[in-house]
């Protein structure tokens, strides 16, 4: 699998309208270009309202950009498009977002989360569902017994877990984390990186990794995009580069990094 | 030098339906002037249900049991009205999320006269100069028109650093800081550990400092008590937990941070 977004650009319409009617528009995203390779973890990196989230949700294919295109091997996910092409785009992306509990619905029991995603699948039936469900609450670290919970009578880290999941369970070849583990403990943190590295080195997934830890960036990622005001303001092809960086916010970050001084001194 | 918080045999627990959950168990520590004192620990593992405990900010559905001596003063059982006024004055709390503890409906410079009015008689001109020097003090620029404004129209990090500063106006002998960091952008969070280390050294106040991010802890904490399952299960200096975990469940934490930070210093250092 190959990602290649070219010149995409998002604008949202103004909260404050200079007239009633006012039509004035903010740019979100202006003309940002990237690819992604198969087994790859790409970081965007960025300041808050930088316009992170919005390219992880066009690149997932939830916003159409009024510019540009996202294809994936080749084929267009917001043009026009085949009968044939629109089911080989069916299974390819999947999205974990930072609010866990927004993200589910509070109704569902963790067997009827991951079973929405499951059913989408050709021939996937609800009694070979089960040991499926229970298959990727393994793989994600948590016991069968949590099957019949309902998410308010499961911890931070393990609805983020279930989400993880859910993501997973359609085997996408590509999955956009944004911030998937910003809101975890600083344990479950790694346990969560830890889960997503595991299921790339197995099932070869590619990985847009948005956050503003750099810790967990040199963890999951080899690559690097700083993002600022809608547009790319630096790449770091390779991680090793890092330390290079030249852009102001980027610099600022690299030094905002909290050390472990006891440890790493000894 | 003498302890100023004493804590001994602290447990709370609270009534559930027909049985009574432990949220708490016998826990111990103290703290000194000009020293704090961390607690570590992942949510739920009781760390500020100990510290609302010491402060009276439990109901009555919650039992406290055991001793918290705070300058020789019983704080458990003590009538709400006395506990309150040292609550404003010698023991002051930062708390996690700045965004919710500001009242949307007033501008800034109303709710920092307030704890003021609460605590002292000062004429209104001298309040509002404190308020500035206040903000001055927390290096928030142009500390006039913060004063002017509502609390959405600052960003989390400077809101967070105006609680800091109120915390700070009453000189407090203790400074409780619950998870004063989490959910804060990176660059913002760097600079209120900095800010707070400062505080440390400048005014000789004691701190407790809660957080289940190791690397802040050790950056900022002279002891530290890892907390799971309502239980301490290691305790001592920081420098001593960190090099020498005897507790399985500590040695696992600081494995883990580890993991991550190496990789970091690898690629920096390279």
């Amino acid at each position: 699998m190959r990602l290649e977004a070219r010149d995409i650009a998002v604008s949202f319409r103004r909260e404050r309208q200079q007239k009633l009617f006012g039509l004035e528009r903010q740019t979100v995203l202006d003309g940002v270009s990237l690819t992604i390779e198969k087994g790859e973890s790409l970081a965007l990196v960025g300041e808050s309202g930088s316009g992170k989230s919005t390219l992880g949700r066009v690149l997932s294919g939830l916003l159409k950009p009024e510019r540009g295109d996202v294809a994936i091997d080749g084929i267009s996910v917001y043009g026009r498009r085949g009968k044939q092409d629109t089911e080989f785009l069916r299974h390819k992306t999947g999205i974990v977002f930072q609010d866990y509990t927004s993200s589910v619905n509070p109704r569902f029991r963790v067997r009827d989360i991951l079973w929405e995603s499951l059913r989408t699948l050709d021939g996937m039936t609800k009694r070979a569902a089960e040991s499926e469900i229970c298959g990727l609450l393994k793989q994600v670290g948590l016991e069968e017994g949590y099957i019949n919970r309902y998410p308010h009578e499961l911890s931070g880290g393990q609805l983020q877990r279930v989400c993880i999941a859910r993501a997973v369970a359609i085997k996408p070849d590509f999955i956009v984390l944004d911030e998937a583990v910003s809101s975890l403990d600083a344990s479950t943190q790694t346990q969560v990186m830890d889960l997503l590295l595991d299921l790339r080195n197995k099932h070869g997934f590619s990985y847009l990794f948005i956050t503003h830890d750099l810790t967990a960036v040199t963890y999951m990622c080899n690559r690097v995009l700083f993002f600022y005001q809608g547009k790319i303001a630096e790449r770091v092809e390779r991680i090793e580069d890092l330390p290079r960086i030249r852009h102001p916010y980027a610099k600022q970050l690299l030094n905002s990094v909290i050390g472990l001084d006891p440890i790493m001194a000894g | 030098m003498n302890n100023i918080l004493e804590v001994g045999g602290l447990t709370v627990r609270v009534k559930e339906k027909r049985q009574s959950r432990t949220l708490v168990e016998n826990v111990m520590f103290s703290v000194r002037p000009g020293r704090c004192l961390g607690i570590l620990g992942e949510s739920g593992s009781g760390k500020s249900m100990t510290c609302k405990a010491i402060t009276g900010l439990l109901d009555s559905s919650f039992q406290v049991s055991g001793q918290a001596l705070f300058n020789g003063k019983k704080l458990i059982g003590m009538d709400a009205e006395t506990l309150r006024r040292i609550r404003g004055r010698e023991i002051c709390m930062i708390l996690q999320n700045p965004m919710n503890c500001f009242d949307p409906l007033h501008r800034m410079g109303k709710q920092m006269a307030e704890g003021f009015e609460a605590h002292t008689a000062l004429p209104r001109a001298e309040v509002r100069q404190k308020c500035v020097a206040t903000l001055e003090n927390m290096r928030i620029r142009n500390p006039e028109e913060v004063l002017m404004k509502y609390p959405h129209q600052l960003s989390g990090g400077m809101l967070q650093r105006v609680m800091i500063g109120l915390a700070l106006i009453m000189e407090p002998k203790l400074i409780i800081a619950d998870e004063p960091t989490t959910a804060i952008d990176s660059i913002t969070q760097y600079s209120i550990v900095e800010e707070l280390k400062m505080i440390k050294s400048r005014n000789g106040a004691a701190m407790i400092f809660i957080s289940h991010d190791l690397a802040v802890i050790s950056q900022i904490a002279d002891e530290v008590i890892v907390m799971r399952d309502a239980k301490i299960c290691q305790s001592g200096s920081v420098q001593d937990v960190m090099l020498h975990p005897t507790d399985e469940y500590t040695r696992f934490l600081i494995q883990k941070k580890k993991a991550v930070m190496q990789k970091f210093y690898q690629v920096v250092s390279a």
